[in-house]
């Protein structure tokens, strides 16, 4: 058991802070009765829970919680609202990107060479291109964010396409194939 | 988690963690950086943690990130183990510039304390903030950290022990001062 001076000083910060069962601390205080090195090594003990144990609460400064707060996201209620957000954003640009293509598909620069034309086949299956990869899209963001992503990907850029897609048409009339 | 409830561990919590990071650290920007990424962390995962355990998942949080942050700067430093020449100006009751540290004032005995205990090991220093000055028991500390009891009792007494040996071999054995005249 605890007979040994090295097994006595491992008890000395439980002994202290009063952590040690009754037997225990009987056993303990029986030793350092008789035993100067461990009433010195208990000293120290006592003199590192007094000096640590002295030191003060350290405050931080008062804008501090501002910068906690902003460091945290501001919209949504939960903890993953700061991600749901990235990945909507992620997927709003993802989307944007195929937009942008097939806005530049459907409109070749001016300036750049022959016009080309589209058919109205080729022009359909772009759309059905695009509408894939919306909903591609949509089926990876958060579903909790289902409001959000029916209102994006179900009605604003569907329209969007659409749009896009009645201004190129024009420049395919004589192209139908 | 409501922005409410999160104020209200914040404000339970932030000063208790900031000093925690404050002493294992001794740089006070270190220390609201890392006092930052604990809260942070808090709200991203506090699905995780039951209600009434959220300090102890602090206190683990921020002694991890303070361990981190304590390799980090010695990897940067090529610090092994020995004081650190620039210790002293970076104590908390230093300098006398305006910041968190202005309010402390720390004794002589408290500030070669604390630069004795820059050579112990991060987990060592960080357990020792736990146990002298957050006064957190053993049982708890070994709650926290997913430690066993007589693992922390030998790294204390380890602790102890190095803390003896650093601050006896120049000339000015501190911690023997009590023994004697106490």
């Amino acid at each position: 058991m605890m007979n040994h001076c090295h097994d006595i000083e491992l008890e000395l910060a439980a002994y202290a802070g009063g952590e040690l069962d009754p037997a225990q601390q009987k056993l303990v205080a029986s030793h350092l009765d008789g035993c100067a090195g461990c009433r010195a090594e208990l000293a120290r003990e006592m003199t590192l829970r007094e000096t640590l144990g002295g030191l003060p609460t350290a405050i931080p400064p008062v804008d501090f919680d501002n910068r906690i707060m902003a460091a945290i996201p501001t919209a949504g209620t939960d903890s993953h609202s700061w991600w749901r957000q990235n990945r909507l954003a992620a997927g709003l640009t993802a989307a944007a990107a195929v937009m942008a293509f097939v806005f530049i598909l459907g409109n070749p620069g001016q300036d750049s060479g022959p016009q080309q034309t589209w058919t109205d086949r080729e022009i359909a299956a772009a759309r059905e291109e695009v509408m894939f990869s919306l909903a591609l899209t949509a089926r990876v963001l958060d579903r909790s964010q289902k409001n959000v992503i029916i209102e994006v990907f179900a009605n604003q850029l569907p329209n969007s396409v659409n749009e896009s897609l009645k201004r190129i048409k024009p420049t395919t009339s004589g192209g139908n194939g | 988690m409501d922005h409410a409830l999160f104020t209200q561990l914040l404000e339970g919590n932030r000063d208790r963690i900031y000093s925690h990071a404050l002493y294992c650290l001794r740089d006070p920007e270190d220390a609201l950086d890392v006092t930052q990424d604990a809260f942070v962390k808090l709200w991203r995962n506090h699905q995780d943690i039951a209600p009434g355990k959220v300090s102890g998942w602090l206190t683990r949080v921020v002694h991890n990130l303070c361990i981190d942050q304590i390799r980090r700067r010695k990897a940067q430093r090529k610090n092994f183990g020995w004081p650190d020449p620039d210790a002293l100006d970076r104590l908390p009751d230093g300098g006398g510039q305006n910041g968190p540290e202005d309010a402390l004032h720390l004794d002589q005995q408290q500030r070669v304390l604390l630069d004795a205990m820059d050579t112990l090991a991060p987990e060592t220093r960080s357990v020792m903030v736990m146990h002298y000055f957050q006064e957190m028991k053993l049982q708890e500390i070994a709650a926290v950290l997913g430690k066993t009891v007589s693992a922390l009792k030998v790294q204390i007494h380890r602790a102890r022990k190095t803390l003896r040996l650093v601050l006896t071999t120049p000339c000015e054995p501190d911690l023997d001062v009590k023994r004697e005249t106490g």
